[in-house]
């Protein structure tokens, strides 16, 4: 496959879009235009059986259009995709994005409608068919149907499936993880997942990429990509399906059967630093630590519970995660001895517990202070066991987000005891909203650090065995 | 498959120690090999056809003198049929101690060139725990990965043994990436088991070279 690089960006930000197949009728074909009705891109429709879609004119065709579209979003039915692509190559639009399904997924006649697609992306660019299209979040391109508002920042997802895609914009909205771009490939006619990973990889404002992957055409272009990330500092969170389906057994011990196809995906994952996890919720949480944290340190955490059992418990998962928390100094202790924040007969310890009282309410601000202005603090874990749902909670949540603002310090909230109010929004939603990572355990919490300080070690370690160049790249 | 020879040149040109050997016709030869090599040896039937040669018999180890070395040398040589493709007799010193590991080569269909590690010996079909490394990668990323595998503290020294020189295991990982991405036409996999590391470096015991299926 050839580096597409900039012809991408033709394909997702594009100035003119065509929607061929635009309707009132039909879930995708309205759905999606009115999605681009409101996106920053000169829309036009062509449906040559209606006078107009949602208020704006119809065309019969693409070669009848005022302007040259630079992307042509389709959704007619299965076998007159072929022909608008062969009309959108004679027009010179330069992309497509096929959303009709029917092709390889549905039996013979569906892979021969396919197998013409796969002939005509030697001529244009193509996405799909039996995709959900993409989400251009950041230029605000909305070419899917997304029922959630989105929160701009530096996490691109590639997925397989384009329902995964659709349900996970709403779950990593709802986390409050920043994003990017969202693309599904659908079939695979034409773009691989492997060429999007590339094009994250190479997106300069892109800081975190994930992928739901099912399998692999080109394992070298993707290990490349891999490795390009690692270099560049974009961590990449991968869930993968498929990966009990070996294909070979280990019937003897000739390397190529040793070679179980798992376990050399897993190795090339691990070799270039890609962080495998096993299911979605387990990348919604490494993604959001990685896009909330950036680049900023985390290695001195303190641990602030406003109740002991959560406390003792978060430190033995700390420690197992291989984040032991480390004592505080006499600096500090001094510090919170003089501002009473714990009471004089208890010892200070990390997680240190500092009570209801103190933890709820604007008054959090206060007692937590000391450890947001100390320099021997990275990172700030705030412990609650209780409902969010009281009115104070309210006041809690906006102290801590004005906490993170004040001092620019990393925050992460582990709310134990989180349902949603029979009216009014939670604490937990509040902070959320406002970009502060909230779990429901101290384990789904930790893992997810864990996993960014191994990605950050083996980074460094990676860099310094391969001399810190890109030399070595391929 | 290439032949032994062939095999254990090209190894030898990319880096990977070998123990010494010599391979014979008959078992004349076979002892005036192991005198010649001294003390204990082992004496291995080099067959295209017997890829297995633990479970087919064909390997004798710890062979003293020259009345055993004829005597599992005639054996060996009776132990196929007369028809079999037979390559010949192959004479090393006994190595002992150290830990055996698998080392491998191959040219995976997804994501080509590929380099393996793992438990060696009879192990490697057990245990399943081999990892791979993609070339081109230096010394570095090869301990790096020596490091991450599952293996390492068994290198590391346990029980009383003393912790194995990896330098020579790097070595090797590095000259098989070289090889496997400079031969990756005319060799589809190599095997190298048992590959045994030690405090006094490593030495390949057994190696197994595919050609690609034409």
């Amino acid at each position: 496959m050839t580096d597409h690089g900039a012809a991408l960006d033709g394909l997702f930000s594009p100035r003119v879009t065509v929607h061929i197949g635009a309707s009132e009728s039909g879930v995708y074909p309205a759905q999606i235009f009115q999605g681009l009705m409101i996106s920053d891109t000169e829309l036009y429709a062509v449906n040559p059986n209606r006078e107009s879609v949602f208020g704006l004119p119809c065309y019969a065709s693409v070669a009848k259009l005022p302007r040259r579209a630079d992307l042509a979003i389709i959704t007619v039915p299965r076998q007159f995709v072929a022909g608008a692509l062969s009309e959108c190559i004679a027009a010179g639009v330069r992309a497509a994005v096929v959303i009709s399904s029917g092709f390889a997924e549905a039996g013979a006649e569906g892979a021969t409608l396919q197998h013409k697609i796969e002939e005509l992306s030697r001529d244009i660019l193509v996405l799909g068919p039996n995709c959900a299209g993409f989400a251009n979040i950041a230029d605000n391109i909305i070419a899917t149907r997304l029922a959630a508002p989105s929160k701009r920042g530096g996490l691109s997802f590639v997925s397989q499936s384009g329902a995964l895609m659709m349900a996970l914009h709403g779950s990593f909205s709802e986390r409050g993880i920043g994003l990017r771009q969202l693309v599904s490939v659908g079939n695979q006619a034409g773009l691989r997942a492997e060429d999007i990973l590339a094009h994250f990889v190479q997106d300069p404002e892109t800081r975190v990429i994930s992928a739901f992957l099912e399998g692999l055409r080109d394992g070298g272009r993707f290990a490349r990509a891999l490795q390009e990330s690692l270099v560049a500092g974009k961590p990449v969170v991968l869930v993968k399906s498929g990966r009990t389906d070996v294909g070979q057994r280990l019937a003897s011990t000739h390397t190529a059967a040793v070679a179980g196809e798992e376990r050399v995906f897993e190795s090339v994952c691990r070799q270039y630093g890609a962080v495998l996890v096993d299911d979605v919720d387990e990348m919604l949480s490494t993604s959001l630590l990685f896009e909330r944290l950036g680049s900023l340190p985390m290695e001195r955490i303190a641990y602030i519970t406003q109740s002991g059992g959560l406390g003792s418990l978060t430190g033995d998962i700390a420690k197992l995660a291989g984040l032991e928390p480390r004592a505080f100094s006499p600096k500090l202790e001094a510090r919170l001895r003089r501002d009473k924040t714990v009471p004089d007969y208890q010892p200070i310890l990390n997680p240190i517990d500092l009570r209801g009282d103190s933890m709820r309410g604007a008054g959090i601000a206060a007692t937590t202070a000391p450890f947001f202005e100390s320099e021997e603090v990275d990172l700030v874990v705030l412990l609650f066991a209780k409902s969010p749902n009281r009115s104070v909670e309210k006041e809690t949540a906006e102290a801590v987000i004005s906490l993170r603002d004040r001092f620019g310090k990393p925050v992460i909230v582990v709310w134990v005891g989180q349902f949603e109010p029979a009216e009014g929004v939670p604490a937990t939603r509040l902070m959320q909203r406002g970009g502060i990572p909230v779990f429901e355990s101290s384990g789904a919490a930790l893992r997810a650090l864990s996993r960014v300080a191994a990605w950050r070690a083996y980074r460094a370690a990676y860099l310094d065995a391969e001399g810190g160049s890109n030399a070595l790249l391929p | 498959m290439l032949s032994y020879l062939e095999s254990a040149s090209l190894l030898e040109d990319y880096g990977v120690p070998l123990a010494p050997w010599k391979l014979v016709g008959g078992a004349d030869e076979a002892v005036a090999a192991a005198e010649a090599i001294g003390g204990a040896v082992a004496l291995k039937l080099i067959s295209p056809e017997h890829t297995h040669k633990s479970d087919m018999g064909l390997v004798r180890l710890g062979l003293e003198g020259a009345i055993e070395v004829r005597e599992a040398a005639l054996a060996l040589l009776a132990a196929v049929p007369e028809n079999c493709e037979r390559e010949g007799l192959l004479v090393q010193p006994m190595v002992t101690g150290g830990c055996e590991v698998f080392l491998g080569a191959l040219v995976d269909p997804q994501f080509g060139p590929l380099v393996a590690f793992g438990p060696g010996g009879i192990f490697v079909e057990l245990l399943g725990g081999v990892d791979f490394l993609r070339p081109p990668f230096g010394r570095g990323s090869a301990a790096l990965f020596v490091e991450r595998n599952a293996l390492r503290p068994l290198l590391s020294g346990v029980r009383g043994r003393r912790p194995a020189d990896t330098t020579a295991l790097v070595d090797a990982l590095v000259g098989l990436g070289r090889l496997i991405l400079e031969r990756q036409n005319d060799v589809a996999s190599v095997d190298v088991n048992p590959f045994v590391v030690s405090d006094r470096g490593a030495l390949a015991l057994d190696l197994r070279i595919e050609e690609p299926r034409r």
